[in-house]
């Protein structure tokens, strides 16, 4: 009978210390609402990878020889190899955008551009921390706000932290409303914050709104050509959203689609999470830097708000900068309750809406900048 | 930790940073471009959706 203790033996504690994690992830999606559709199979994934000798993964066994695991099959064929589920959820993400807010207040685009500079300030920081650059770059992507951009270019660069990557992003936006306040009111005054801008949408066309995405395509295809699967699969699925005749499509990309990715994308990364790689001081390095880019972008946006104020005459209230991160809608969300918190009467929901939708575009762009920049640095 | 391979890779993430956000400024600035040229064009046109 000593078989069935065989898999108790090989427990080691570190596979103790992914269930602990994988238990915690579990709870926080579960009892605190923390992006449940990702950290709940990611969390469950997590244990199921770290049972040993799981069949999630592949095994040599005596007798057999390899046997080839689900979770290490999807990993390989869907991530690993074609960085096929993180692209298709932006079919999914884009279809769920309405640019609207955007496109009639345009000038927000400045901030999804300030906002990522979270990315970069923790690239510089990681590689001082004695990250190499692929690594460096792939731990300040976390900052992109954005889940599936911070899998693909961890990916590319074949970063070995994937999973405690992935771990931290999806962590820190969930962790937005905590977070952005903090940083927000780190670097304004309560006068700034009490800034009223008067929302004046002009119409939008839906001409604009069906040219929108195919010129972002093109335009970020031309400048960052890596980010072209990304923005181009983002685009794609608001040019289903916008296009009019296949609200059909429309639908099933921004629910079914999006759903059934979702969830292999959760199960699958957890891959990444196996207590060898995982289990490291590392990690927790990675978490802290995942916080301080969230922090940066925050501040970046905010910054930059107050150097446009500067030169405008109608001022904008500088948390709005703060909502270019991709954390979509959780950040203009963020913004409207300080803004109310300040004052009941400022609304500043809707500029905030423009600015986080522009997010998502200059995310995907940092991402490809990012993919196309750091292998130039690398001897 | 500091030593010289992190500063060298230090010193690079810098450029990356210069670089990184002034492209992605440029791309920005460039859709605000063709976004306000297309609501100008737009807006002479009948306004179908608001």
């Amino acid at each position: 009978m000593e078989f069935l203790l065989s898999g108790i033996m090989a427990i080691t504690w570190q596979q103790v210390v992914m269930y602990a994690i994988g238990g915690l992830l579990i709870y926080l999606a579960i009892a605190k609402d923390f992006e449940p559709a990702l950290l709940m199979p990611m969390g469950f994934g997590a244990i199921l990878v770290n049972l040993p000798l799981s069949g999630a993964i592949d095994q040599i066994t005596e007798g057999i020889g390899e046997t080839h695991g689900i979770i290490q099959w999807l990993f390989e064929t869907t991530i690993e190899a074609s960085e096929a589920l993180p692209i298709l959820l932006f079919i999914g993400i884009g279809a769920m955008i309405d640019f609207g807010p955007l496109l009639s207040n345009p000038k927000m685009m400045i901030f999804g551009a300030a906002a990522q500079f979270g990315i970069f300030f923790t690239v510089a920081l990681a590689a001082l921390l004695g990250f190499d650059l692929k690594d460096a770059a792939s731990i300040g992507i976390i900052g992109a706000a954005d889940g599936p951009t911070a899998i693909m270019v961890s990916q590319i660069f074949k970063s070995k932290y994937m999973g405690a990557i992935a771990v931290a992003a999806y962590s820190y936006m969930a962790l937005v409303p905590i977070v952005q306040p903090a940083a927000i009111r780190l670097v304004t005054t309560k006068k700034e914050r009490l800034i009223r801008m008067p929302y004046n949408p002009k119409s939008v066309t839906k001409t604009t709104r069906i040219l929108f995405p195919i010129l972002v395509t093109m335009v970020a295809g031309l400048v960052a050509p890596m980010s072209v699967a990304l923005v181009g699969f983002l685009m794609f699925g608001n040019l289903l959203r916008e296009c009019g005749c296949l609200e059909s499509l429309s639908k099933t990309a921004q629910n079914e689609f999006a759903n059934i990715i979702t969830l292999l994308l959760g199960i699958t990364i957890s891959f990444s999470m196996r207590a060898d790689q995982f289990v490291t001081p590392e990690t927790l390095l990675i978490m802290v830097l995942g916080l301080v880019a969230f922090v940066m972008d925050s501040i970046g946006g905010v910054m930059v708000a107050k150097l446009m104020n500067l030169f405008s005459k109608e001022k904008i209230n500088p948390m709005v900068g703060a909502a270019g991160i991709s954390a979509f809608p959780m950040s203009a969300r963020v913004i409207q309750k300080m803004a109310i918190s300040e004052d009941p009467q400022n609304h500043l929901l809707m500029q905030a809406v423009g600015a986080n939708v522009s997010g998502q575009i200059g995310s995907v762009i940092a991402g490809g900048v990012i993919l196309y920049l750091v292998p130039m640095f690398i001897k | 930790m500091f030593g010289p391979e992190a500063i060298q890779n230090f010193l690079y993430s810098l450029e990356i940073m210069g670089l990184g956000m002034v492209g992605i400024f440029v791309v920005m600035l460039v859709l605000i471009l063709f976004i306000t040229v297309l609501t100008k064009i737009g807006s002479g046109s009948k306004k179908d959706r608001s």
